[in-house]
């Protein structure tokens, strides 16, 4: 951006810009902040504390220590690690696929496939139908069922389509003149354009893998091949067992002795770092301009 | 509109395709010698230490001495209804299935119906040699393990024992009252003498308290449910001489509405009762700031006792018993468990070798499987002693430090989900001794006592069921009234509804089909007691 | 891969004049754009079978609504009711009451939750030190990761009568207010911690439509005298207005959908007034009697009021900025 001469509003919008922006961040940083901090805390202060949570009460890694020691959250990272890796890229190809073809200003059943894809939007799939559906195919218990039978998020491949429509023609249309076909101009032309549209769809498809965690329990049946997210949500839920999340219509009313809230952060903290460590490394595409360079270069 | 026309022609005949695909079937397992498989729901406080039970030291131990190798498989913890709910749709189904049977859509008798389990009626009696001499000797878990119809429909978890049924109640702050030169209270005009002393004393602002009905669970720990029962109705279905009551419907609820209202009013009762959640009020507890309260034996007293500790603002907690209206009389209703809850385990009805299964299951029915499930194993788990504090005399199992002080900070109950099945629930018998020593200390001892001196056998409802056809209707019905009533008895006591509306609540009830969905409850209890 | 070049000049050619029907045979344009776009038909085939398979096969299952399904018989064995389980919905004793509450949560969710990621984008967007921007970006999209189960504990402790909001209101010399017992209450935390939520992970997309802005634009601006404002206004805006158009009629198709989970962790009977919304209630039956039939029932009925709403937006927004979903 060029440097002009900044006049007083500029600078006063600038200031108060940058402070409402900060303390927003404070705001937004603090829930992982209160997580992280009563994962350290002692569990029995930890119990009695009411309000917000500025120090650590106490300092303890016995929650930490136990969550190491739980032999299913090692095991799940890897699994996540893998469903994030295979998932997303199954899901960016896919989903590049969709949007390239739905963005097509030529193509005679566009509207027909557009519609098709919407209306999965507004129609639920039956769950028992899509159960019985990827059952059939010989999906089940593999993490293909839920890689497969999420190959695709229209919401997700409307925003690419959209990006996509924004890249000038002019751009495709010389290397179809060489005479490119359109895998080629997809892969070597229109994505490396749409870098920043492409971080988001990892970004937006790495963290739904990694937070998934409904279909993943419904279509594996081997609890050892879990992800962190179900692990997790376990843990969390663990506590209302036999009010709220269905427990009591198990029958599972009961005096269970409640898993210490310092685990459930601790749990918490363990199962969400590795995913926010994936932002830093697609920031660097949300630079302005990044697709006009390209059209230059 | 016509390209829509043809894709959409285009779009069935792919289905129609697809479909015709899918129609192979699925792979079958071979058979396999002396194996199981098992599905259920694994308890959360196992779920932090291993994958799948099969893991625990426990069932490697039961692998070993019956020779059967059996493999869990375990929905995610949590989320059990959805994935049974799969499991029965997709009609595939392990050997067993632990599960509770009761609340299969339509009942028991609907599940063998449908072909998802077997009546296990011959099995027990040819097969199961142990369970069926329990059964024999105990009719009433004999009549709680059938049908109607008189189908066995699973091997039942049992509690084995009064103690193990009662779990929940009023508690008081003991050092309150002894500072105050009180009573622990019996009647409602004692508790009222309690609670106002800790106000006017400035030990609290709002004495006493509960948690909300949406964050710990509809039945036993409403609001002030331990408060309905004294006025001779309860909180839902009950019964009195055969004949079933839905509390309130009752106008013995109205004098609970005007009784209760006042305490509110009058600000003993903590308004946040309406809203907050267990750890809410765990906090409140533990700061001092509230000094009656209702919650289990275990994950209550046993919890505040630990996290007290060697704390100099410790204090001692009086479990209370019930409250009633006049001195001597016996409490209505409080906290009991039936000795069959529900749950156990069906064989479906794609076991492979149900003679098998029956085998490994009778197991647990043995003295020796008893003791095994129960406590674990000796010498490592366990150690056989006649000195144990209280029950000097009685010989006991009693839990090592492997157990009670684990090296990795894991808790007695964690320890407990590795090696035995009483600390949650299993087709066992559940040994008292195992509460014993759970709830090992002198307040949660005399707490259980004080709890279980009620006529709830006599007034709660046994786990009855409706037919299939009656209990879809039952469903729709109460799904209505319960939250009808949820949120009427709350503005009841807010204030935000008259209490003069009384009448027009129960009409609003009878408009909503409480009269039948009480003569479905009837029908289902004369079929019960006829059994 | 081998080009063709004189059919790929004829698809350019062709390209001028849209085919009409009737001009010439059907089957023949087919032809033509089945020939000229095949790599495209071909990438699309994927595309065909994953939504026939995962979405279209599974949607038969929509028919359970007119049953009265139990999970042991399956689509096949169970009975047909007709239309008696949208019956006992309509005359439910809280249909109104559901239904007013699901839309209004949702509209005032649209009003104020929908333009805040723009908003963040745009002042995010003003930032000029590239340190500051990153690392806000990265702060913003934390809450976004924390699981309900957390983010609701925190809501009802810090709105506790003891908790950090009533704490700031006594310093400031207020009465304490009992935020969970008064149904005036719900709505705004509702809509407050969504946008606290949202608004950080739903500005990602459109700083990845702002950065598609050629910079020479900005450039050309500053150099005819525009000011910052007038940029705003006149080059930023306008190149983020396709996806804004995009995400609202999107957001038009969900109007009826506000999801169960985090009401029924935050809610309770004084205020089921406001609170309680469709998909709570269903949860509830469904805790009481597995109504499976009766959820789909009541889901197909927020799909046909979803879709008339996203047709109709899409409809206006064809005719008011030519930006259209299909």
């Amino acid at each position: 951006m060029t440097v002009g001469k900044k006049t007083i509003g500029e600078n006063v919008f600038d200031v108060s810009n940058t402070l409402f922006l900060s303390f927003l961040c404070i705001i937004m940083l603090y829930p992982l902040y209160y997580v992280a901090a009563a994962s350290v805390s002692d569990g029995f202060e930890l119990m009695r504390h009411t309000g917000p949570i500025i120090l650590p009460l106490g300092l303890s890694t016995a929650a930490y220590r136990m969550v190491f020691n739980n032999p299913m959250i090692v095991r799940s990272f890897f699994n996540s690690v893998y469903l994030v890796a295979v998932g997303t890229t199954v899901n960016l190809i896919m989903t590049s696929f969709a949007a390239y073809v739905l963005s097509r200003k030529n193509l005679y059943w566009k509207k027909a496939l557009m519609i098709m894809a919407i209306v999965t939007m507004l129609f639920d799939r039956g769950l028992v139908p899509f159960f019985l559906t990827v059952r059939a195919i010989g999906l089940m218990n593999t993490y293909w069922s839920v890689i497969l039978g999420f190959a695709i998020s229209t919401f997700n491949m409307i925003i690419m389509r959209t990006y996509f429509l924004t890249i000038p023609d002019s751009l495709e249309e010389s290397a179809k003149m060489d005479g490119a076909n359109d895998f080629t101009i997809l892969f070597r032309i229109i994505l490396p354009v749409a870098k920043p549209v492409v971080a988001t769809m990892v970004l937006f498809y790495g963290v739904a893998r990694w937070n998934g965690w409904f279909f993943v329990m419904i279509f594996l049946r081997d609890r050892l091949r879990f992800p962190m997210s179900l692990i997790l949500r376990e843990i969390l839920i663990g506590n209302m067992a036999d009010t709220m999340m269905g427990g009591e219509a198990a029958g599972d009313i009961g005096d269970h002795e409640r898993i210490a809230d310092t685990i459930k952060y601790a749990t918490t903290i363990v199962a969400t770092v590795p995913i926010l460590l994936l932002y830093p490394f697609l920031q660097k595409h949300f630079v302005k301009g990044a697709m006009l360079g390209s059209v230059k270069g | 509109m016509k390209t829509m026309k043809i894709a959409m022609a285009i779009l069935l005949v792919l289905c129609i395709a697809a479909t015709g695909v899918f129609a192979s079937g699925t792979t079958e397992e071979a058979a396999a010698p002396r194996e199981l498989t098992v599905w259920e729901g694994l308890w959360f406080n196992a779920a932090v230490s291993v994958g799948a039970l099969h893991e625990t030291p426990l069932y490697q131990e039961v692998e070993r001495r019956t020779g059967i190798k059996v493999t869990w498989i375990h929905p995610a913890a949590g989320q059990e209804t959805e994935a049974f709910n799969l499991m029965v749709a997709s009609h595939d189904f392990p050997d067993l299935i632990y599960h509770n049977w009761l609340n299969y859509p339509g009942g028991p008798e609907r599940a063998i119906g449908d072909d998802v389990i077997i009546r296990l009626n011959e099995i027990v009696e040819q097969h199961m040699p142990n369970l069926s001499g329990h059964l024999d000797r105990n009719p009433v878990w004999a009549k709680s393990a059938v049908t109607d119809e008189g189908s066995m429909f699973q091997i039942p978890f049992i509690r084995g024992h009064e103690d193990l049924m009662v779990f929940y109640g009023p508690q008081v702050r003991g050092d309150w009252l002894e500072q105050l030169g009180l009573d622990v209270p019996v009647t409602l005009d004692d508790w009222e003498e309690v609670l106002v002393a800790f106000q006017d004393n400035g030990l609290s602002e709002h004495p006493l308290t509960f948690t909300s009905l949406t964050q710990g669970g509809r039945g036993i720990n409403a609001p002030g449910n331990a408060f309905i029962q004294p006025f001779g109705t309860t909180w839902a279905f009950h019964q009195e001489d055969g004949r079933v009551y839905f509390g309130p419907y009752r106008d013995e609820f109205r004098d609970f509405l005007v009784f209760f209202k006042d305490w509110f009013d009058r600000g003993l009762v903590d308004p946040e009762f309406v809203s907050q959640d267990r750890a809410a009020m765990d906090a409140k507890v533990l700061n001092g700031v509230v000094g009656a309260w209702t919650n289990y034996t275990g994950s209550g007293i046993g919890a505040y006792l630990d996290a007290l500790r060697g704390r100099p603002d410790a204090f001692e907690i009086a479990p209370a018993a019930y409250p009633v209206l006049n001195r001597g009389d016996t409490p209505f209703m409080g906290q009991r468990d039936n000795p069959l809850p529900g749950a156990g385990m069906a064989m479906s009805t794609q076991a492979r070798d149900p003679q098998l299964a029956a085998e490994w299951a009778d197991f647990a029915y043995s003295e020796e499987g008893h003791i095994l499930f129960n406590f674990g194993i000796e010498g490592e788990s366990y150690e056989w002693t006649t000195e144990y504090p209280g029950f000097e005399g009685e010989r006991v199992p009693e839990f090592t430090d492997l157990m009670t002080s684990d090296p990795d900070g894991r808790t007695l109950a964690q320890m407990g989900g590795l090696y035995t099945r009483s600390f949650y629930s299993g087709p066992i018998i559940q040994d008292r001794r195992y509460i014993w020593q759970y709830a090992h200390r002198p307040t949660q001892r005399e707490a259980i006592q004080i709890w279980a001196q009620t006529d709830a056998a006599q007034h709660m409802m046994p786990n009855v069921s409706a037919t299939p056809e009656e209990s879809e209707e039952l469903g729709a019905i109460m799904s209505e009234i319960n939250t009808y009533r949820d949120e009427m008895v709350i503005r009841f006591i807010l204030g935000q509804e008259p209490i003069g509306n009384f009448e027009s609540f129960q009409n609003q009830l009878r408009r909503m089909g409480i009269e039948r969905a009480i003569e479905i409850q009837q029908a289902a209890l004369d079929r019960f007691n006829a059994r | 891969m081998k080009s063709t070049s004189s059919q790929r000049t004829d698809g350019v050619a062709l390209l001028q004049v849209r085919p009409r029907m009737g001009q010439r045979g059907y089957g023949a344009m087919l032809l033509k754009d089945l020939l000229r776009n095949r790599y495209v038909y071909l990438m699309a085939i994927p595309v065909i079978v994953f939504y026939i398979t995962f979405y279209y096969v599974p949607m038969y299952g929509l028919v359970i609504s007119f049953q009265r399904y139990s999970p042991g018989r399956g689509i096949a064995g169970s009975p047909w009711v007709g239309f008696q389980y949208f019956q006992q919905f309509f005359s439910s004793f809280y249909f109104v009451r559901l239904i007013r509450n699901t839309i209004t949560i949702s509209v005032l969710n649209l009003i104020w939750g929908f333009p805040a990621p723009i908003i963040l984008a745009l002042l995010l967007n003003e930032i000029r030190s590239g340190a500051f921007k990153r690392t806000v970006q990265s702060l913003t999209y934390l809450p976004h990761f924390i699981s309900l189960v957390v983010v609701a504990g925190l809501i009802l402790n810090f709105s506790a009568s003891r908790g950090f909001f009533n704490d700031l209101i006594a310093m400031a010399g207020g009465t304490r207010i009992a935020f969970f017992q008064d149904p005036r209450y719900f709505r705004p935390i509702y809509i407050a911690s969504e946008i606290w939520q949202q608004a950080g992970w739903g500005s990602i997309i459109y700083l990845a439509a702002l950065s598609a802005i050629d910079p020479e634009l900005y450039e050309a601006a500053t150099i005819d005298g525009a000011g910052r404002f007038r940029k705003l206004i006149s080059i930023t805006l306008p190149s983020i207005i396709p996806t804004i158009v995009v995400l609202l009629i999107l957001r038009m198709g969900q109007m009826m959908n506000v999801g169960f989970e985090k009401i029924i962790l935050l809610y309770n009977p004084a205020i089921y007034e406001t609170a309680d919304v469709i998909a709570s209630f269903v949860y509830r039956k469904g805790l009481q009697e597995f109504a499976w039939s009766y959820a789909t029932a009541v889901g197909l009925f927020n799909s046909v009021i979803n879709l008339m709403l996203i047709v109709t937006a899409n409809a206006i927004s064809r005719r008011v900025n030519d930006t259209s979903l299909w």
